[in-house]
This record gives structure tokens, sequence and C-alpha cells, in this order.
């Protein structure tokens, strides 16, 4: 039973709970659906994992960032990753100040609360090296000098799974870091014909003597509906969310399995099985429960599992795709049919 | 002395051979123009081959191949004739004594005498008796491979829900369920609903919402995650909520993933 820390009080229950909810409804009134991908953007924030979001262009992934950022009151920095980028330009540099004759620090944009690192696989392997860990380590050193990065702190990149010509994958070990790994789908269509709706509504903002067509991001209410304060207590609550020793046997065998599939020549890390565990903490506590159930672990292990599963050659060759694996996984685990 | 001489090479040579056995001389000159053997006859006790034959002055030279069939003493004249046809008249030719191994008056081998009869109807009796034998020891081998089989594979079919479930429901009610008995029955109670609902062609991770919100599995799921999940004691009536699933119908709840982790 993971239960280090005094249990969840009824009334910090109810409080982050309304954060919560409250942080949803604002994200709500920029973004339309989307509803899983905001609750894996907060299980990310809540439990200090950094999140990958596969989609294609144009699915609001930079709104949703932005809206999140300013509702909790977060500083907020978006890196556009290309082929030319340096590790510098994300991380900082000395500079020589020329009226003191001296180097100067000059931080880079990674010292902020959430980083969008948008597409993350254009840039050069030197460049996700020195990001990956600086996520992992939560400090870089410029010069001789380490600094620590503030808190908290969350990446969120972003990759196009579709044009993949002049891009660098990332390899298993880089994307191990990442906690969840969340693949877009396109909104659904009532969801599209409101966003195509809310659209249509905005206006024309006057500028000097010109005028700009307003976007979603014009609009977004800079008050923030929870401070930094309750972003702190909510992650507090994350972890008093009790795991009982039946969940952790859940989880151990879920991984365990995942290394015995016939298909996967390299199945999930030990750090699956903590990513699990914490994010399933936070999805309890989003669906109002002091504890974790199974239903998190199924809703979870996608986002968790696969990008840490490479499949053999031979079942690439034969079409089974990571998710048909996950499928039976989870079909064996819940002693369901298996897949034909 | 040089009639001496005729007078040898007048006399005719006599040779001796077993029955059947080849009896060979060479180099006996014969007057007269040159003979050839005579067609052969049925039933001759003599046959005669003319290996070689060369001029010899006015006379020629013969190497004689004779098998004697018959015992006794048999002249070579009578198995000859001249070429030219002319009369073969007197003749010093060789003649063969062939001699028999045989007793007097005895004109064929002995019969081997006849052995006693070793076993009931014969060979083909025999041969019919192994093939009987052979026929049904094959089948009496794979009679018992087979059943062999039958008998392994029931040891190893993957057991039924309902026989993975219903230990670990009594011991849940009795409290003397383990941590992994507990993931396990907790797995085989949504496996139990999934297939009785239809729903296992549909994603395990949409299933499980769906299962929570139905009328009927719902409570005993939400009441058992309770029981495994919840901090504390929560107060679970464990007995009443188990009590349906222990004597689950066997063959309504066939079990074929062998992954599973139950029992």
């Amino acid at each position: 039973m993971l239960q280090a820390h005094a249990p969840l009080s009824h009334e910090d229950f109810q409080k982050t709970e309304a954060f919560i909810q409250a942080v949803r409804a604002r994200v709500g009134t920029v973004v339309v659906g989307q509803d899983v991908v905001v609750e894996r953007l907060l299980i990310s924030l809540f439990t200090g994992g950094h999140l990958l979001l596969q989609g294609v262009p144009g699915l609001a992934k930079t709104l949703l960032v932005s809206v999140l950022s300013k509702s909790i009151d977060l500083d907020f920095a978006r890196v556009q990753f290309t082929i030319d980028l340096l590790p510098s330009d994300i991380i900082g540099a000395e500079i020589l100040d020329q009226r003191t004759n001296e180097f100067r620090v000059r931080k880079g944009p990674i010292f902020t609360n959430l980083l969008l690192a948008d597409e993350i696989n254009r840039a050069a392997p030197k460049v996700q090296s020195a990001l990956l860990e600086a996520m992992q380590e939560r400090k870089v050193t410029i010069g001789s000098t380490t600094f620590r990065l503030p808190a908290p702190f969350l990446v969120i990149a972003t990759q196009n799974p579709i044009e993949q010509a002049g891009t660098f994958e990332l390899p298993e070990a880089q994307l191990d870091r990442f906690m969840l790994v969340h693949r877009l789908d396109y909104p659904g269509r009532d969801e599209e014909r409101e966003i195509l709706v809310r659209n249509a509504a905005l206006g024309i903002q006057r500028q000097d003597k010109g005028a700009l067509v307003q976007t979603e991001f014009d609009v977004l209410n800079q008050e923030p509906v929870g401070s930094s304060v309750e972003l702190v207590a909510a992650m507090e609550a994350v972890h008093r969310v009790h795991v009982s020793e039946t969940f952790v046997e859940h989880v151990v065998d879920l991984v365990a399995r995942s290394r015995k599939h016939p298909a996967v020549a390299l199945g999930c890390s030990p750090r699956a099985g903590i990513s699990l565990v914490k994010a399933s903490r936070a999805r309890a506590l989003m669906h109002g429960r002091a504890y974790a159930i199974p239903e998190d672990l199924f809703a979870l292990a996608e986002d968790v599992m696969l990008h840490r599963m490479r499949l053999r050659y031979e079942s690439i060759a034969e079409g089974i795709t990571g998710r048909d694996v996950l499928a039976d996984l989870l079909r064996d685990f819940g002693g369901g049919a298996s897949r034909g | 002395m040089l009639a001496w001489l005729c007078w040898l090479g007048l006399q005719a040579v006599q040779l001796e051979a077993p029955v059947g056995l080849t009896a060979r001389v060479g180099d006996v000159v014969l007057a007269g123009s040159e003979l050839e053997v005579a067609p052969l006859v049925k039933d001759s006790p003599l046959t005669v081959r003319i290996t070689r034959v060369a001029p010899h002055g006015d006379a020629f030279r013969y190497d004689f191949e004779l098998v004697g069939l018959e015992p006794g003493t048999h002249e070579l004249a009578p198995y000859l004739r001249r070429k030219d046809a002319s009369a073969i008249g007197e003749l010093a030719a060789p003649k063969l004594v062939v001699r028999t191994s045989l007793a007097d008056g005895q004109v064929l081998p002995h019969h081997p005498p006849a052995g006693p009869t070793v076993r009931f109807g014969g060979y083909t009796a025999l041969l019919w008796t192994a093939g009987v034998v052979w026929i049904v020891g094959l089948v009496a081998i794979l009679y018992a491979g087979r059943r062999r089989r039958a008998r392994e594979h029931a040891e190893q079919r993957p057991k039924t829900l309902a026989e993975r479930l219903e230990p670990l429901v009594r011991s849940a009610i009795a409290g003397e369920l383990g941590r992994s008995e507990r993931a396990a029955l907790e797995l085989g109670l949504v496996a139990y609903w999934t297939r009785r609902l239809g729903w296992e062609a549909e994603r395990p991770d949409h299933v499980l919402p769906k299962l929570r919100a139905h009328p009927e599995a719902g409570p005993l799921l939400v009441g058992l995650e309770q029981w495994l999940h919840a901090p504390g004691k929560p107060v679970v009536d464990l007995e009443a909520l188990l009590a349906p699933y222990r004597s689950l119908p066997a063959d309504a709840l066939t079990l074929e993933s062998a992954g599973t982790s139950l029992g």
C-alpha cells in the first residue's frame, strides 16, 4: 500500500476538486472538446511528469497549453524546434557585457513553468538531448554555474507524426523521459461545428492605424482561476491519493506482461510502472476519487506504455501495431478474449 | 620306329571325366577331309564341340571339348560328320570314359529327407499371424497415444473462468485472499461481466467505464473496488456481494485466453 503521506481530508479533496473544475471550465471556454487532452495536461502538471503530444497541426495544442498556463498563473514559453536550433537557444548562454567586460548569464526560454517544445523531432539530437537532460534533472548548467529550473516545471512537447522528412526521431531512452505520450485525434463533428461557430464570432482588433483579425489567443482571459498555491495543494492532494496493494499488483502484472508479449522486442521499463501509479493517482482525483482503481490503469495504459514498448520487426512486417499489442495485453489482463 | 609312331598316331586316345564335366583334348589328327559336329539329338549321352581345326598335311588337326551325360565309354565318331558329306569311314577318334559317383544301378540322386512340420498351418499362416499381430499392435499404440494426449490436453486445458473464480470467491468470503488473489478476483469478475455482456470485442479501456455504469454489473464492481482499493476499512458486505458468483455455470464461461492472471 502506497500511503507515505497523511490521508486526503475531505476538505482538501473538495478544494482540489473545485480547483480542477475551475481550470477545466476555463480551458473549455477557449478550447472545444479535447477533454482527454486537458485531463492529460493536468495529470502531467500535478505529477510533474512531462507530456508529449502527437498529432497533426491545427489541433489547438499551443492554444491549449497557453490557456492552461494563464488559468493557473504560470509562466509559459514556446520554442519552435528547427534543424538549426542550438542547445544555448533553449538553455541560455554566457554573453560578454561590453560595458563591464564581464560574462553575463542570459537564461534561455527553459526557465519557465510551462515550456511548449513545438515539433521536438525537428531539432538536432544534441538539442533534444539538452532539453531532455534538463527535464530529467530539473536544473541546467550555463558556463560554470548550475541553475535550478522554476517549480513547477513541465515540458509539453509536440510531434507531427505525418511529416517525417528532415526529422530526428526520439530514441526510446529519451521517449521514456516523457511520462505520457498522448495521441491527439481530430475533434468530433459537433465539436468541430462549435469550433467554427466560435471562430466566426471573433472580430477585428484595431491596432495603430490598422486592424488585425482576432484569433483565439487574443480573447484569452488573462485573469487566472487558480494560483500556484492551489496548484501545489493539488499536487500534494495527488500524492495523498490512496494506492492499494491490489492496484500495485495490477500495475506490476501489466508491466510484466508487456515484456513477455511475443510481438514485443522491448517491454516497458520499471519507470512505466512508476508513471502508471503516479498518473492513476492524478486521474483518480480528477474523477472524484481518493483512491486509484483499475479504470485509471486501463485509461492511462496507452499514454504511459505505448511509447515504452518496441515491437519486433517481424510483428511490424505483419502489420501489428503497438495499439494492437496493448489491446491484447489489456484483454488478457482482464481475462477477456484474445485478439484473433 | 616310324611305323610304331604311325601306329600310335592311329590309336584312339581315351579320356576320362565325371558325368557332366568337360574333358578337353587337343591336337588330335584325324585323316580325311574336315570334320564337323553332327547336329545334337535329343537325350544324346554325349555332347561334342570342336574348338579348333587346323590343316595337317592331308589330314586335319582338332581340339575337342567333350561332355558326357551318361556313364560309360563313348565313341566320338558317331557325333561327327564330314563337311563335304562324304562317308566318315574309319576314324581313330578319342573315346570318352564317363565315370559316375552314384552306386551301381542308381539312376537319380537321393531325395533330401523330409523334415518335421515345424508350425501349424505353414509359412503362409505364420505370415498372416504376424501381419495381424503387427496391425493390432499398431492400433494399440496409436490408441494409447491418443488417450495419453487427450489426458495431457485435459490436464493442460486452461481452467474455465468459473473454475477459477469459485475458489477465489470462497476465499474472499472467508477472508483468506492474498494480494495476488485479490487482483485475480477483481480482474476475473471484470472478465466475467465483459463476457456476459458480449463486450469482448470492444477496446478494454472503454469497457471498464461501461461496466461500472452498468445497472447490474456496476454495483458489484464498484463495491468490490471499494473493498479492494479504498483506504481504511470500507463497509462492504462481501458475502452478499459475492454470493451470486459462488456457483457459476462452468459451460457458459469458458476462458480461452491462457494468458490471464487468474489462478
